[in-house]
């Protein structure tokens, strides 16, 4: 019984990451119709821009996680402006599109390859201390994660579902002509799901490694589908699913642990999303689907 | 005074010409009516003013002003209302999101008044205020593309084939709300398949064949015309 | 003298293992369009399947895996091409059933990853994590050669298969098949509307070019002796994309061309890039990735259609009346007719950016 309550801590963390993961993914992909494999590797340049916050600028560890969104935030813009959009205006096919991030997760990844090798590296500053509930327990950095993600979310949600820049992304999603024809500017529009996506990834990216303890060049990507697993599952391009999605997927993996191996929780994820595209490819939160249908 | 006026528009898909050079003007207060065969390129040639297809030749003038390189946005901001054949709504957007999406430029106090305006016109979106766009029927949908234009206050309203595919009541509810909005001084554009009613409620009247313009004179000198109504109405 | 010797011999393997590799991936994305991301699962199920039926019955002791026998050369490559084509067979409903585009990419990378993840996972299979290893090189006793002569030996060998390969391609690039599976990736709807089978069409070309892979596999792992997970990964399944995007997709010569270009000049080459300051083995390996990325981004930029781009193939009246399309008069070739709707303002959106 502990262990099943201990692993619904842990889903806790994990449904809390993934989630701000996952809504980061299918914001921009739902919004621009460009699936991100470097997505993952944005989760890890994250994870060392904070680690240089913390370094090189000794910032304490918030900080440093707030400083890891702010900088793959401004990547994220810039990979967008410099190599998506002209791309995406030139009518490049979707598999192409997906060739494309492709190999720029795989730049991204060398060229901290290039800087840090390929060693596991940690932050300063965690703390030991446990926050203690009977026989569900969480680091204090865990019960933080937790917070900050349930605050994003519902500030994300507040954004899209009352303001007027949220109501235009989502006339975007739905149509981007008429939205243009509407006076948005949706090249701007598009340059903030960027900024917002890329802030999410570096987040998450952060937290992520706090949660694992430490991170090496590779374990953004090796989380990478487990977030799409969520993207999808939630109904791909539906923000409201990707918290959704993040959830099952999150509880899913942890709470197998106490039935089969710790290394199958991926697995586990993994198998939900084919089953769950073959099944019910619209997803759980029913969206449009339009990012994965569209040519 | 043309508010909106096209001088030798080419316009086309990829590296397909579809209008080869066509002028027109639109005066302020006017209602001009397009008509022509199926894959005549009317539709082609109202996007291309409304800035949805980049204008590949020739010039367009919105009150004067060459508009022919701005973007679609800029267009809809000087006052270029412009309502698709379909897709003319934001599917998962409720109604009153999409009212407020065609005020996106306004201020909140603004788009509470014109709501109401709007509201005023189209009484039959306010029990449907709630829904998503996607749930409603057709005519209904086609109500909300116009109204959410007219949220803008648009210099010049360009509807493309505003009662096609509508119910024949529904299609008479839509011509009669043009013939309101000419009646209170609206500047109209439409393009019209059934050219006979859709005459009766415009000024002038242009003939479409083939990417080219073949007729230009009063709505009913088209009506009455006998080859010509012969030829493109349908009418013997 | 004989090192340089030996090592160009091993691009030499390296070169004509990719051309397979290459043109099983031409046939299924090139001309059929599938979107597979993760062409190194049928390469590593053709590398095993080769390797336990090389090396005899399993002893837990050394290293455990299943279906353990000897049988003799070439049996156990027609045995990994099998295991590509059944692996293709079995997934292929999974991919080829209801996904289209980047679900389907994405798919095809999720079940990849799953299969990683099972066989590292499960020692008792192809012994985990750390993989095979022992497997003899093919008929090593019997020809006796040096080890020179030995690896042109295999540069033969693997010369013979990817210009079978060759051949074959080029029959099915002319083939009715072939005809059929570029009517589908042109427009699908208008393929499937005149009543061909999308599925099963593209179902062959994923099965031969799984068996290709696995092919490609069973000679990979007969020359390097040893196959593990770590050893396979989408970024192995990238340089495959990679080379084909460079060399030019749905053009056969093209995907061979690729293959010398990117993994054995880009990949193999810098290997002999010497460590030098602060350059170590590690900062070369990044180098290449970071430059394969680089020169593919460069690649779909200017000449997405790759060095040699498709060989242009007027659609006659047999290709029509394959498809079952009567020719319309004036009306040019079908497949470049789009069916328009009235409207059409999907196919508008990326022209008025
Ligand atoms: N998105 C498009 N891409 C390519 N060709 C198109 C597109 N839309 C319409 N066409 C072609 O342009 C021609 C004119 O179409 P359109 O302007 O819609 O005619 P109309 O509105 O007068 O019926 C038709 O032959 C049609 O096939
Ligand atoms: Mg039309």
């Amino acid at each position: 019984m502990s262990i099943f309550v201990a692993s619904l801590g842990f889903g806790l963390v994990t449904s809390a990451i993934l989630a701000l993961a996952a809504l980061g993914f299918t914001l921009q992909a739902g919004m621009t119709n460009v699936v991100n494999l470097a997505y993952g590797d944005m989760m890890t340049a994250g994870a060392f821009a904070a680690l240089v916050g913390q370094s090189a600028l000794r910032l304490s560890l918030w900080p440093a996680l707030v400083f890891g969104g702010v900088i793959v935030a401004l990547l994220s813009f810039v990979t967008n402006r410099l190599v998506i959009r002209p791309f995406v205006a030139r009518g490049t096919k979707s598999f192409q599109m997906i060739i494309v991030t492709f190999a720029l997760g795989i730049i991204l990844q060398y060229v901290i390859v290039m800087k840090w090798g390929e060693n596991f590296y940690a932050y300063r500053g965690l703390s030991l201390s446990l926050f203690k509930w009977g026989s569900f327990e969480l680091s204090y950095e865990q019960l933080t994660i937790v917070i900050m993600s349930v605050l994003l979310l519902g500030g994300f949600h507040v954004l899209v579902r009352y303001s007027r820049m949220g109501r235009a992304l989502r006339a975007m999603a739905d149509d981007k002509q008429l939205a243009r024809a509407c006076g948005v500017n949706v090249a701007r529009l598009t340059d903030i799901v960027w900024l917002i996506s890329g802030a999410l990834a570096g987040v998450s990216g952060v937290a992520l490694a706090i949660n694992a303890g430490s991170f090496n060049e590779i374990f953004g990507a090796n989380f990478m589908l487990i977030v799409v697993a969520a993207a999808i599952l939630g109904g791909a391009g539906e923000p409201n699913g990707a918290m959704v999605g993040a959830v099952v997927v999150g509880f899913a993996m942890e709470v197998s642990t106490v039935w089969i191996a710790g290394s199958y929780s991926e697995v586990v994820a993994l198998i939900l999303l084919i089953v769950a595209v073959l099944v019910r490819p619209q997803g759980l939160v029913a969206g449009r689907g339009k990012w994965v249908l569209a040519q | 005074m043309a508010t909106l006026e096209a001088h030798e528009v080419i316009a086309g898909y990829g590296r397909t010409q579809i209008v080869h050079g066509i002028s027109m003007e639109v005066d302020s207060g006017e209602v001009v009516c397009i008509v022509g065969p199926n894959g005549a390129g009317k539709s082609t040639f109202i996007k291309a003013l409304a800035g949805a297809l980049p204008v590949k030749g020739g010039i367009v003038r919105f009150q004067e002003i060459d508009i022919t390189r701005l973007n679609q946005e800029i267009r809809a901001r000087r006052g270029i209302g412009y309502v698709p054949q379909t897709q003319d709504v934001f599917p998962s957007l409720t109604t009153r999101e999409n009212l407020a999406m065609g005020a996106y430029l306004c201020k909140k106090h603004e788009l509470k008044i014109r709501q109401a305006a709007v509201l005023e016109r189209f009484p039959q979106l306010k029990k449907v205020l709630a829904s998503r766009a996607g749930s409603l029927s057709g005519g209904e949908r086609k109500l909300l593309g116009i109204a959410r234009v007219l949220m803008a206050e648009p210099k010049v309203l360009i509807l493309d084939e505003p009662s096609a595919g509508l119910s024949p009541q529904y299609a008479d509810i839509v011509r009669g709300h043009i013939r309101n909005l000419a009646h209170d001084g609206h500047t109209v554009l439409i393009v019209e398949q059934h050219a006979i009613e859709a005459l009766e409620i415009s000024d002038r009247a242009m003939v479409f064949v083939a990417g080219r313009k073949h007729f230009e004179g009063l709505a009913k000198d088209l009506l009455e015309s006998e080859d010509l109504g012969q030829m493109f109405l349908g009418r013997r | 003298m004989s090192h340089y010797l030996y090592y160009a011999l091993t691009l030499g393997v390296y070169f004509f293992v990719y051309c397979l590799l290459g043109l099983g991936y031409n046939l299924q994305y090139g001309l059929a369009g599938i979107n597979n991301v993760a062409n190194y699962s049928f390469v590593a199920f053709g590398a095993y399947l080769a390797a336990v039926t090389t090396l005899g019955p399993s002893n837990s002791l050394v290293q455990s895996y299943i279906l353990g026998t000897s049988i003799a050369w070439p049996l156990p490559l027609l045995v990994g091409a099998a295991a590509g084509a059944l692996t293709s067979l079995v997934l292929g409903f999974i991919f080829l059933l209801r996904l289209r585009h980047q679900y389907q990419a994405i798919v095809t990378l999720v079940v990849a990853q799953v299969i990683w993840l099972l066989v590292g996972n499960n020692p008792g299979l192809f012994n985990g994590y750390n993989g095979l290893a022992g497997v003899p090189q093919p008929l090593e006793s019997v020809v006796n050669l040096a080890p020179v002569p030995y690896e042109a030996f295999f540069v033969g060998i693997t010369a013979l298969c990817a210009l079978l390969g060759f051949a074959f391609m080029r029959r099915v690039v002319r083939s009715p098949l072939g005809r059929v599976l570029r009517a589908i990736r042109e427009d699908e709807s208008v393929a499937s509307c005149f009543g061909r089978n999308v599925f099963w069409a593209q179902m062959s070309a994923f099965i031969v070019a799984g068996t290709m892979a696995g092919l490609a596999g069973g000679l990979l792992v007969e020359y390097l002796g040893a196959w593990s997970p770590s050893g396979w990964s989408p970024y192995e399944g990238f340089v495959v994309i990679a080379a084909l995007i460079i060399g030019g997709t749905a053009n056969n010569i093209g995907a061979a061309l690729g293959a010398f270009i990117v993994p054995v000049a880009i990949y193999e080459l810098t290997g002999f890039i010497p460590p030098f300051g602060p350059v170590n083995a590690q900062t070369i390996d990044a180098f290449r990735w970071i430059a394969i990325g680089i020169i593919v981004l460069l690649f779909l930029w200017f000449r997405p259609q790759g060095v040699l781009p498709e060989p242009r193939r007027r659609f006659r009246l047999v290709d029509r009346i394959l498809v079952g399309q009567e020719p319309i008069p004036g009306k040019g070739l079908f497949l470049s007719q789009k069916m328009h709707g009235s409207d059409a303002t999907s196919v508008v959106t990326d022209e008025t950016k």
